[in-house]
């Protein structure tokens, strides 16, 4: 059976639990980096972030509350979401895999 | 509480109704919250009572004059949740009316919403109920609902396709989304359903917004059934689920020019929807990459002034904002100052040190205060 380890709690906020690759957005610009079936980090998203969140199987942040947006837009879509982990976009790096549980605001990675 | 005795129930109700949503609703459960985007709500409230509060007053007071009713009227406003926020002009101060025209605004406030909710005007019951039985009924008839069951692809498209409106819509109102949209229900069906309507207007700003110009439809309106889901919608249009929606979706349309999917077939009606609503928002947020706090109060300006225009037409008068306004967002620093001082300082520690109760009957003192100085004309920061 494969073994997780969590390396990030935050605030549940939208259930469900998937495995991707991570992509860190630090800001609108980098939107473009997104790419479908990327897990979204992000400190904070707003409108600008709109395009990369429709391409994302989940959504951890640093900052936010269950009403923040990240929050409600997740729930919207379906997809699983984190918020408030405090720093995400620093413990996670870009394609990294980790295993997103929304239900119990967890951010996981394989192994020991 | 002898302040709220000095002004009319009315007017009460309608402060209350704001007040309550932010110490039961927002206080409790905003956690450690990222700035508002594109700026603090409040800050774009205190320009509207600039300038917007007096424009919509006038713009009633003279379709009464031309024979209108209130019913009437309350159609040119769209829809209800908009008014609702009106009650949050209380909290800066009103700019060129009178104390007893502020009455009456938030007096006629109250009127409004009552001609256009059913029974429960302030969805105390977290129901936005806008439609009777009939209504219902017809819409249940009118339109072919497309199954999910039969098809997930296309149940993915559409809850991406109301995402990307519901952002849409916030890019163009500069964050108040509800200048373009209109949730509501839920309305009970047999066997644990629910119908959520959601209707958006207002999308094709292309005097304010160039970028809207290739956006295909002014209006369109979604049509949702939902299965043992629990759906609230507050007084000011925030739509909230315990669980995420797309699982618990039934069956849908989407409903423009009054047809379901405009004739077309529905995946490639979503599509192409989708891809130019795409394209727009996207054109808009590569424009507003460049935008400083001035550039967005401008565009408060002119797209609250297009949410009048409907009424403004009917008066046959310009809709445009007049120059004199255009220079308005100059005094960015005064009303952040005023937001700083009197809202930050002052009505967020009411809210956040005080247990609900004692921080609702504080807060709303403080909002019946600033419209009572109104008649000495001392209301605090209204230099």
């Amino acid at each position: 059976m494969t073994t997780k380890r969590v390396i990030l709690k935050g605030i549940p906020a939208s259930p469900g639990i998937v495995k991707g690759r991570v992509r860190i957005l630090y800001s609108p610009k980098d939107v473009f980096k997104m790419e479908d079936g990327h897990i979204l980090v992000a400190s904070e998203t707003n409108p600008e972030y709109t395009l990369a969140i429709l391409k994302a199987i989940a959504i951890v942040t640093d900052k936010g509350g269950i009403m923040s947006h990240p929050a409600i837009v997740a729930r919207e879509l379906g997809i699983p979401c984190v918020v408030g982990t405090q720093n995400a976009t620093k413990v996670l790096k870009d394609d990294m895999e980790v295993i997103v549980d929304g239900s119990k605001g967890e951010v996981a990675v394989e192994g020991d | 509480m002898e302040v709220k005795g000095k002004l009319p129930s009315k007017v009460i109700d309608v402060l209350d109704m704001a007040v309550s949503h932010i110490v039961y609703d927002r206080a409790p459960r905003l956690g450690p919250s990222p700035p508002q985007w594109p700026m603090p709500i409040t800050v774009i409230n205190w320009f509207h009572t600039r300038f917007f509060v007096r424009e919509i007053y006038n713009t009633i007071i003279t379709l009464e004059k031309r024979g209108y009713d209130l019913k009437e009227i309350a159609h040119f406003l769209w829809g209800p949740s908009v008014i609702s926020h009106w009650a949050y002009f209380a909290q800066c101060p009103i700019k060129g009316l009178s104390y007893e025209e502020v009455i009456d605004f938030f007096e006629k406030t109250a009127d409004l919403l009552a001609c256009l909710r059913i029974d429960d005007i302030f969805c105390k019951s977290y129901k936005n109920i806008l439609w009777n039985e009939e209504n219902i009924r017809h819409t249940l008839n009118e339109y072919e609902y497309i199954s999910v069951r039969e098809n997930e692809t296309l149940r993915d498209m559409f809850v991406r396709l109301n995402v990307m409106l519901w952002h849409y819509c916030g890019l163009i109102n500069v964050g108040h989304h509800v200048f373009s949209h209109e949730f509501h229900g839920p309305y009970n069906l047999s066997d644990g359903k629910v119908l959520l309507v959601r209707e958006y207007y207002n999308l094709k700003p292309e005097d304010v917004w160039n970028f809207t110009k290739e956006v295909p439809y002014r209006s369109l309106m979604t049509l949702e059934i939902y299965k043992d889901l629990q759906i609230k919608i507050d007084a000011f249009n925030h739509l909230e689920t315990t669980e995420p929606l797309p699982s618990h979706l039934e069956s849908f349309t989407v409903v423009v020019n009054n047809r379901e999917f405009d004739g077309k077939d529905p995946e490639s009606f979503m599509k192409v929807l989708f891809d130019k609503m795409g394209r727009a928002l996207n054109q808009g947020i590569l424009l507003i990459r460049n935008f400083d706090k001035k550039d967005w109060i401008n565009k408060v300006i002119w797209m609250r002034h297009l949410y009048l225009k409907p009424a403004k037409d009917a008066l046959g008068v310009d809709w445009r904002p007049k120059e004199e306004l255009l220079s308005l967002p100059d005094l960015i620093g005064e009303a952040e100052k005023y937001v700083l001082e009197y809202i930050v300082k002052q009505q967020y520690p009411v809210v956040m040190k005080n247990p609900p109760d004692i921080a609702k009957e504080k807060l709303l003192i403080l909002w019946c205060n600033n419209i009572l100085s109104l008649k000495e004309g001392s209301y605090e920061g209204n230099a």
